[in-house]
């Protein structure tokens, strides 16, 4: 019985700890910190932009991407057996040929 | 109310000496109601600066419904509560690391809390009330908080927390209760163990 009315005059105790307690200082120069802040959170809408693209998540997904559609191009573009043996021949025709556009046969032509 | 109308007129207007003046004069009450709720200087200084830094931001959308330290008080409590918030997803994911393997991090809160403002004869019966207050849910933490260490009457707690004189009547109740629980059973361990 002694040892439980201990008990509750302690809890009393702690419960009424804060009485009389007077409100905590912040820290000096607590204005220079605020402002260093405001100076940080006014930034360019470009640097919020770079700072937004260089997040790895967002730099990782841009580059897969990149290389995503790349690939799409590359396989969409492969050429088929048929044109690749047209285009080598024009290319043979085009290495050999002698003939030499001139102006003056382009002026024929036209006329 | 008539200053507080007239601060926030040159707020909105922009002038840098009024919102120097709105700085000193509210710091501590912002202070001392952060440390309360996170029970950390550190974390409580970074919470002050957060909140007149959104004071300054947002001042232009204050249409004064509320009176000025209603609106600070209610900015710096969900700050602490976000604060809480991120303090315990670290500590999880430190939890997760260490089963990992990973790095050994210090505890994220300090084990004893020693509120700068409390009477010395009292500092250690304060610091179990404030180790219990971190066991009770949100809305009664935060209307003993601002009952015992911001001195506010429960109609202003009311207007704080957005709720009815009733509410906060009853919110008390429960904190107080939920208090003696817990610090009872502490003194009974302890005197178990002893």
């Amino acid at each position: 019985m002694e040892k439980e009315d201990h008990i509750n005059k302690m809890t009393e105790d702690a419960m009424s700890s804060l009485d009389g307690s007077v409100r905590a200082s912040t820290k000096p120069y607590l204005m220079t910190r605020i402002n260093a802040r405001l100076s940080n959170a006014s930034e360019s809408a470009w640097e919020k932009a770079g700072r937004f693209i260089a997040r790895p998540a967002i730099a990782i997904t841009g580059l897969c991407l990149v290389i995503g559609i790349n690939a799409l191009i590359i396989t969409y573009n492969k050429p088929s057996p048929e044109n690749s043996i047209a285009v080598e021949q024009q290319q043979v025709t085009d290495d050999f040929t002698t003939t030499v556009a001139t102006l003056y046969d382009t002026e024929n032509i036209e006329r | 109310m008539e200053h507080q109308q007239y601060l926030i007129a040159e707020l909105q207007r922009g002038d840098a000496s009024a919102f120097r003046r709105l700085v000193e004069e509210w710091q501590d009450m912002v202070y001392n109601t952060a440390i309360g709720i996170v029970q950390n200087p550190d974390d409580a200084d970074d919470i002050t600066q957060e909140v007149f830094v959104q004071v300054y931001q947002s001042v232009s959308s204050f249409k004064g419904e509320s009176k000025l330290s209603t609106w600070l008080y209610r900015i710096t409590l969900s700050k602490a509560l976000d604060q809480e918030k991120k303090k315990k997803r670290k500590k999880r994911f430190g939890f997760m690391q260490s089963l990992f393997g990973g790095p050994d991090e210090e505890p994220l809160h300090p084990v004893e809390f020693n509120h700068p403002g409390v009477q010395l004869e009292n500092k250690e019966r304060a610091n179990e009330l404030f180790s219990a207050l971190k066991q009770i849910p949100d809305n009664q933490r935060i209307a003993f908080t601002l009952q015992k260490l911001e001195g506010q009457s429960n109609q202003e707690i009311a207007e704080i927390m957005n709720t009815s004189l009733y509410a906060v009547e009853s919110l008390m109740g429960r904190a107080k209760n939920n208090l003696k629980k817990i610090l009872g059973n502490y003194y009974r361990e302890n005197s178990i163990n002893q």
